[in-house]
């Protein structure tokens, strides 16, 4: 693997609301994303992993082009997504970057056939004939492992697992290198989320598809993914190999998250206290977003905000107190 | 490869529920008003062929002739003018009119709500703001100077009419809009690389079109009334051209001495409105996809159970919950859709059963139907027995079963957001429930109430009984409901996913809290999940389930270790481990077979890598295996 950078974002801010009202009061804004950067290598399967609330669904609209950030750039092969006019043409970049959404039946229009929403994409974005089209298509079709003939029906006639491969089609219909996954499996049972999963490794061999695979479930994430990020109130808190954040994590929130998994049978830190609550991202903390939570706390985190640091090859992470062999014991 | 292909057949079954058009047929008013309607139009379209007198040739010597006079079927006017032809003719103005001033304000407001919904913001701060002062005149002050500025007419009526009812287009249609501009679609047709014009002209728009023909319909008539009204008072259509508020307002002065001439317009006025309004309401319920999904039935107190059901005694009790072949189904139009299919399980004193199964396989209308939760109509439970304590739950009555619920029995549902009550604050909530059940007095129940919010660990109890939902985060929600569920000392608590909406680290805890409290209350617990972690976590038992059938129950540590159905067995390898890395996921081909097409062998056969022609030969009885294990499959001997 290359370890040149497909798609480079450097701190990332995005704040919601915010503002002056009329009578010149200030507004209350939501900091969803608050100051990432990371790299997203060409062919590799990126994991961004945390639970609601923490921003992956707005970092993925802001890498996608359908959210503005409100600081920092977004780079692909290098170039600012923003142009000169500082707006991001959003045309030229849906020709590289697609989205998976999360719901695969609400992100097909209703009342259009299968065939319209595939059309649309090849039309707009690659400008093709009608002979090209109807070739296309059906070449699609057959990628997704759907039979051609589904393409006269409506998005309602379809299951879950369908849906989702039709959500597939339409981003392999701009010819996309880069794809951006947004929990594309959560909304599917299991047996059908093996299909959609093993749909997208064989396409990423393929067609060489660099992807983001944003998700909550770790099971998945372990399976699928090449690189993790983790991230925790609008920030990431944790980023490596997912072998080594998932045998060796080192951000007492990755173990968390990792002890939290229902069924584990061991688990490294002791049980997590009834009381806490997350905190509020209209109001962040000052120190560590997760001291509140850890179980190593010191007043150090509750002061300052702790930077990413390298502790390996490709392993970062932010905490002054970093979990290692030593001082986690097994709980159960 | 072709997964996807082999599971629906190329020929597209047609769905059992009604049309539009059936369902308005149904309703026998707007039936009647699309008769009467349809006279009504075809009556003025065939006018001008009609052998009618002119309308407009006066003839002095026959003025204010009676109805019925020969050659005047209808009499005549005070300038001795043919009734019959004057009405028919002015029918035809008023509707042209006001059909053309619906169109006119159909596509001004629907236009102005589109382009406010979809832009948002400033655009939709002005547009709307306009429309807001539109609607602060009385409407037919706002007609009358409209008529005033442009001078009388009936074009100038018709621009004033169509004025005054742009907001109700405009309010209707950017409501459904805001909506649609956040739904993903919206966005994947961006990415798609289509532009705002594209995207509101080919992506919104149909999926406003609906409501904006529900709006037509609903407004076509008050605009004719409308029309009726400005030419009545002498600022529509002007002579000789009638319509029927001009012929109505000619006939006022006669009202006395020819009563006809002003009652004939008046009744023709009344039948075309009435016509039109009543078939505008059916085409609305017709429509509306709110209505059509039943919204406006009222459904049932409990869930209808089969008389056959209904008289079935209870058997003998062997653990503290018995279901015994239990069948529930949804009669849809001409379709029988089979949820439940006969599951047999019981669940014994403080034990907890974990139901298993992916969407569609029932688990859910299973629990619901135990306390008759399921939504009647369309839901029937068919057969079986629901026995808890020497009582047949599908045969006690409505107040007995009443006390059972939230009593003995209680229920924890999957998104707290949506079965609190948002307007009460959650102590209230408790204390209702508390009340319900047991003679407290307010003070009395609300201590219990805090008492019961510190049973779930909420921090600060007493403060947080006064918040409402809103205020709470999702797990801390979800406790409140699980202290609503124990708040009656429940023997029996089923809680149907209730951790599927969590975060995993919330989930953790709230698994944490109910196997604490399980184990301090002694009460049993049915447990639906979808999750084999969850049920690895929690339970004792679990039971799988497929297509409405339990294909294997037993001990959860020995399901999990040898499943002995092919389906457990691919079920719990396509779960991708936290712990290990698979190289390649194993994948479940196909789809489960549909509720209300179901084959009569083994219901897994067209998944199952070790089908056999027997399989599909006859049903497969669930067999017990050991003592403690079940399977439904022919070959569950030679696995275990």
């Amino acid at each position: 693997m290359t370890t040149q950078a497909k798609l480079e974002v450097r701190e990332l801010v995005k704040h919601f609301g915010g503002g002056l009202t009329l009578l010149r009061k200030q507004r209350p804004s939501v900091q969803a994303v608050r100051g990432i950067s990371l790299k997203v290598v060409s062919g590799e399967i990126l994991g961004v992993v945390g639970e609601s609330g923490c921003g992956k669904s707005t970092l993925a609209k802001m890498l996608v082009g359908l959210d503005q950030p409100s600081t920092g750039t977004i780079e692909l092969d290098g170039i600012n997504l923003k142009g000169a006019n500082g707006k991001v043409n959003l045309k030229q970049h849906a020709r590289r970057v697609q989205y998976i959404f999360q719901d695969p039946i609400s992100s097909l229009n209703p009342r259009k056939t299968i065939r319209d929403i595939l059309s649309a994409p090849l039309m707009y974005l690659q400008g093709l004939t009608k002979q090209q089209r109807q070739q296309r298509l059906d070449e699609l079709m057959t990628q997704v492992n759907l039979r051609p003939e589904f393409l006269e029906r409506y998005p309602h006639e379809f299951s879950g697992g369908q849906a989702q491969r039709i959500g597939v089609a339409r981003a392999l219909a701009a010819e996309a290198e880069v794809l951006i996954l947004d929990e594309p499996v959560s909304a599917l049972d299991v047996s059908v989320q093996a299909q959609v999963l093993n749909l997208f490794k064989d396409l990423r061999e393929s067609l060489q598809l660099t992807y983001v695979f944003i998700s909550h479930d770790l099971g998945v994430v372990r399976n699928f993914c090449d690189r993790v990020v983790v991230m925790y109130l609008g920030r990431v808190v944790e980023e490596g190999p997912v072998e080594a954040i998932f045998s060796q994590p080192r951000h007492p929130y990755t173990q968390r998250l990792l002890d939290s998994v229902p069924g584990q049978s061991v688990r490294k830190l002791p049980a997590e206290d009834d009381a806490v609550e997350l905190p509020d991202p209209m109001h962040p903390p000052v120190g560590c977003a997760f001291a509140a939570r850890c179980p190593v706390a010191t007043t150090e985190c509750r002061q300052s905000d702790p930077e990413l640091e390298t502790l390996a090859t490709g392993h970062r992470v932010a905490c002054y107190h970093p979990l290692s062999n030593s001082n986690v014991k097994d709980h159960d | 490869m072709t997964v996807a292909g082999t599971s629906s057949s190329p020929a597209v079954k047609k769905s059992g529920r009604a049309g539009p058009f059936k369902l308005l047929m149904r309703n026998q008013l707007a039936g009647f008003g699309l008769m009467v309607l349809a006279v009504i139009l075809l009556l003025v379209i065939v006018t001008p062929w009609l052998p009618l007198a002119d309308p407009d040739i006066t003839d002095p010597s026959q003025r204010l002739l009676p109805p019925l006079t020969p050659g005047y079927w209808l009499g005549t006017d005070q300038l001795g003018r043919d009734m019959l032809s004057r009405l028919l003719w002015g029918t035809r103005v008023s509707l042209a009119v006001g059909i053309v001033a619906t169109l006119v304000a159909a596509t001004l407001g629907s236009t102005i709500g589109l382009l406010a919904g979809y832009f948002g913001g400033r655009v939709d701060g002005t547009l709307m703001r306009g429309i807001d002062m539109l609607m602060a005149f009385p409407y037919i002050l706002l007609a009358l100077a409209i008529v005033a500025v442009l001078g009388p007419g009936l074009l100038n009526a018709l621009y004033a009419i169509a004025i005054v009812n742009i907001p109700f287009f405009a309010r209707n249609v950017r409501g459904v809009v805001v909506t649609l501009r956040n739904r993903e679609f919206v966005d994947a047709a961006r990415l798609s690389g289509k532009g705002d014009a594209l995207i509101v002209l080919t992506e919104v728009l149909p999926n406003v079109l609906p409501v904006i023909v529900i709006t037509m319909s609903t407004t076509v008539g008050w605009m004719i009334l409308e029309t009726a009204g400005l030419s009545f008072l002498g600022l529509g259509a002007q002579p000789p051209t009638a319509d029927l508020g001009s012929i109505l307002g000619e006939g006022r002065r006669l009202i006395i001495n020819a009563p006809h001439v002003a009652t004939l317009p008046g009744v023709v006025i009344f039948v075309l409105v009435m016509s039109i309004n009543l078939l505008g309401d059916g085409v609305r319920d017709a429509l509306d996809p709110r209505l059509k999904a039943g919204a406006l039935m009222r459904p049932a107190a409990r869930t209808r159970v089969s008389d056959q059901a209904r008289h079935t005694a209870a058997q003998k009790q062997q653990g503290l919950l018995d279901v015994v072949d239990l069948r529930t189904e949804f009669h849809i139009g001409t379709e029988v859709h089979k949820a439940v299919n006969g599951p047999t399980f019981s669940i014994a004193p403080g034990e907890c059963l974990g139901i298993i199964g992916e969407s569609g396989s029932g688990k859910s209308v299973t629990a619901m139907s135990l306390l008759g939760l399921v939504a009647s109509p369309p839901g029937t439970i068919m057969a079986g027995q629901v026995n808890y304590r020497q009582e047949n739950l599908l045969a006690v009555d409505d107040e007995r079963l009443r006390r059972l619920r939230g009593g003995e029995l209680a229920y924890i549902f999957q998104d707290p957001l949506s079965t609190l009550h948002p307007l009460f604050s959650i102590g209230d909530q408790l204390v209702e429930a508390l009340r319900a059940h047991q003679p407290l007095s307010y003070r009395a129940a609300w201590q219990q109430a805090v008492v019961l919010l510190e049973q779930v660990r909420i921090p600060n109890a007493k403060a947080r009984a006064k918040v409402y939902p809103h205020q709470l985060s999702g797990g801390m929600r979800q406790r409140v409901s699980i202290a609503m569920a124990l708040a009656n000392k429940p023997q029996l608590i089923i809680a149907d996913e209730p951790t599927t909406a969590l975060d995993v680290t919330v989930q953790a805890q709230v698994l944490k809290l109910l196997n604490q409290l399980r184990h301090e209350q002694g009460s049993s617990l049915m447990f639906i999940t979808h999750d084999f972690g969850v049920v690895a976590e929690l339970c004792d038992r679990v039971a799988v389930m497929y297509a409405g059938e339990l294909v294997e129950v037993g001990p959860v540590a020995e399901v999990l270790a040898k499943p002995v159905h092919p389906y457990t067995r691919r079920l719990i390898a396509c779960v991708p481990d936290v712990n290990q890395v698979a190289d390649r996921l194993t994948e479940i081909p196909g789809l489960p077979p549909k509720v209300n097409d179901l084959p009569p062998g083994c219901k897994f056969a067209d998944r199952c890598d070790q089908v056999t022609e027997a399989c599909r030969a006859a049903p497969v009885e669930l067999e017990a295996l050991t003592e403690t294990r079940q399977a439904r499959c022919i070959f569950a001997r030679e696995v275990l």
